[in-house]
């Protein structure tokens, strides 16, 4: 497989992966609304027979991502040779360019987030609560008991601040990888990924936020 | 910024492929602002002579960067600090009296150190051997505008032929990768009507050597594009990419 194949697979996954992001941002954005809407969206998200396909799909492109990442970046490690540089500066450095050269790290950083985040919420406390005769599960409480925790918050915050540089440079990047990208483009696609990666960090820094406020309350 | 400036070198010092290097300070005096990095590394190179020493190797040949012979990273920077230039075309304007400067040969596993500060880079002209060229003979320079190429793609072919090939690109990628090379050299050609006729084959068999030979994979991290001499833009990996993407869904008829 050539190395701008490998590229394909990471930046398509990556869009697919980034979209994730979005979707999961909107469904979680009800917790802001009312503790019954978000309830109900849960409920209906796991009751639909459809969720295991949607959720093998998910799990499949997402290790497909860390997959082909983890081998292109071993690739790249051994590709210097047996001697690195003693000094190496970036004649061009910017935001962009740091979370380019992080990419490894802020991926590694998101993978263990998201095995403490399910572990937590999908697999944490099972409350049950009733709407209109139907019992399901009460995630908003757990929500509120989590977040009021100062160390939770705070680890989520972080977490989400190293999503933001993972994503900033992953969707200019796949406008690259793909050959969308012209140079008349380029600066555009770079605001559009500054814009897209800052709307990533206000609304998931929202979440913790919110929550930790309503433990204050 | 004065005249007579005394500089600090710490050079990489490698006796042939086999040994291991180190490195090695020098104090250098009398350095002119006008002088070329690459005069002043002759200067040293005279002094060490005289001494009796081993001088320091480097590659150079037109030093009016045009050759792609010279290669250095100085100070952490493929070419030196200097935008659009390479090691000979940098003076020594751009250091102050009393700098130290590190002096290390391009690093890359497909850039092997043959001695000191010169690297063995025929993997380039191995990825040239694998498809960057024209095969069919078209004889002299057509009729004119018996051809038609519009202003724009002629300009942009014309920016990728400015490729030496000196190696800054792999050089100062952080995956070593040989992307802006093989981009610049797949775009010269596939872009005018006499290299488009091969493109596909041509796309694919360069960058099956570029993997071969032990070359990293791109990032999209842009330091080849700030590193390259003669200013070619990621745009041209953006195209190849573009390219070889359409040449896996293409038929060959």
């Amino acid at each position: 497989m050539s190395s701008v194949f490998k590229k394909y697979i990471v930046a398509a996954s990556g869009l697919f992966l980034t979209l994730f992001v979005l979707g999961h941002s909107a469904g979680n954005s009800l917790m802001l609304f009312s503790s019954e809407m978000f309830n109900r969206y849960g409920h209906a998200l796991i009751t639909n027979p459809l969720i295991y396909l949607i959720e093998f799909v998910v799990v499949a492109i997402f290790l497909t991502h860390v997959f082909f990442a983890l081998k292109v970046t071993f690739e790249n490690w051994s590709a210097r040779g047996d001697v690195g540089y003693k000094k190496r500066v970036n004649k061009d450095s910017n935001l962009i360019s740091f979370a380019a050269s992080t990419m490894p790290y802020t991926g590694a950083v998101i993978f263990i987030f998201l095995v403490l985040h399910i572990v937590q919420f999908k697999y944490g406390a099972y409350y049950e609560i009733t709407y209109a005769g139907t019992i399901m599960r009460d995630l908003h409480r757990l929500l509120l008991e989590y977040f009021p925790a100062p160390l939770n918050a705070i680890g989520y915050i972080i977490a989400m601040v190293v999503l933001t540089f993972h994503v900033l440079h992953g969707l200019w990047s796949i406008t690259q990888t793909f050959g969308v990208n012209r140079s008349m483009y380029n600066k555009l696609f770079r605001n559009i990924a500054l814009g897209f990666a800052l709307f990533v960090l206000v609304i998931y820094v929202t979440f913790p936020v919110w929550g930790y406020l309503q433990g204050v309350k | 910024m004065s005249d007579e400036m005394t500089l600090y070198l710490q050079v990489w010092r490698q006796k042939d492929s086999k040994s291991k290097g180190g490195f090695q300070n020098y104090k250098v005096e009398n350095v002119s602002g006008d002088m070329s990095f690459l005069e002043m590394l002759d200067m040293l190179n005279e002094n060490l002579a005289r001494e009796g020493k081993d001088p320091i190797q480097y590659d150079h040949d037109c030093r009016e960067g045009i050759c792609g012979a010279c290669s250095c990273m100085i100070n952490g920077e493929a070419h030196g600090p200097g935008k659009k230039t390479t090691t000979c075309e940098m003076h020594m304007r751009h250091f102050n009296d009393g700098d130290a400067i590190i002096i290390e040969p391009w690093r890359a596993k497909a850039f092997p150190v043959l001695k000191d500060l010169a690297v063995d880079r025929s993997a380039y002209d191995k990825i040239i051997m694998a498809g960057g060229f024209i095969e069919v003979k078209y004889g002299n320079a057509p009729e004119a505008n018996s051809m038609m190429v519009g202003k724009e793609v002629a300009d942009f072919a014309m920016d990728n032929a400015a490729c030496i090939g000196c190696g800054a690109c792999a050089a100062a990628c952080p995956n070593a990768s040989a992307m802006l090379f093989t981009a610049a050299k797949t775009t010269q050609l596939s872009l005018l009507p006499q290299g488009k006729v091969e493109s596909k084959k041509r796309v694919q068999s360069m960058i099956k050597k570029m993997d071969e030979l032990g070359f990293g994979n791109c990032t999209n991290e842009r330091l080849c594009e700030a590193a390259c001499p003669k200013g070619i833009s990621i745009i041209s990996i953006a195209r190849m990419n573009r390219e070889y993407m359409g040449t896996l869904l293409k038929s060959d008829y």
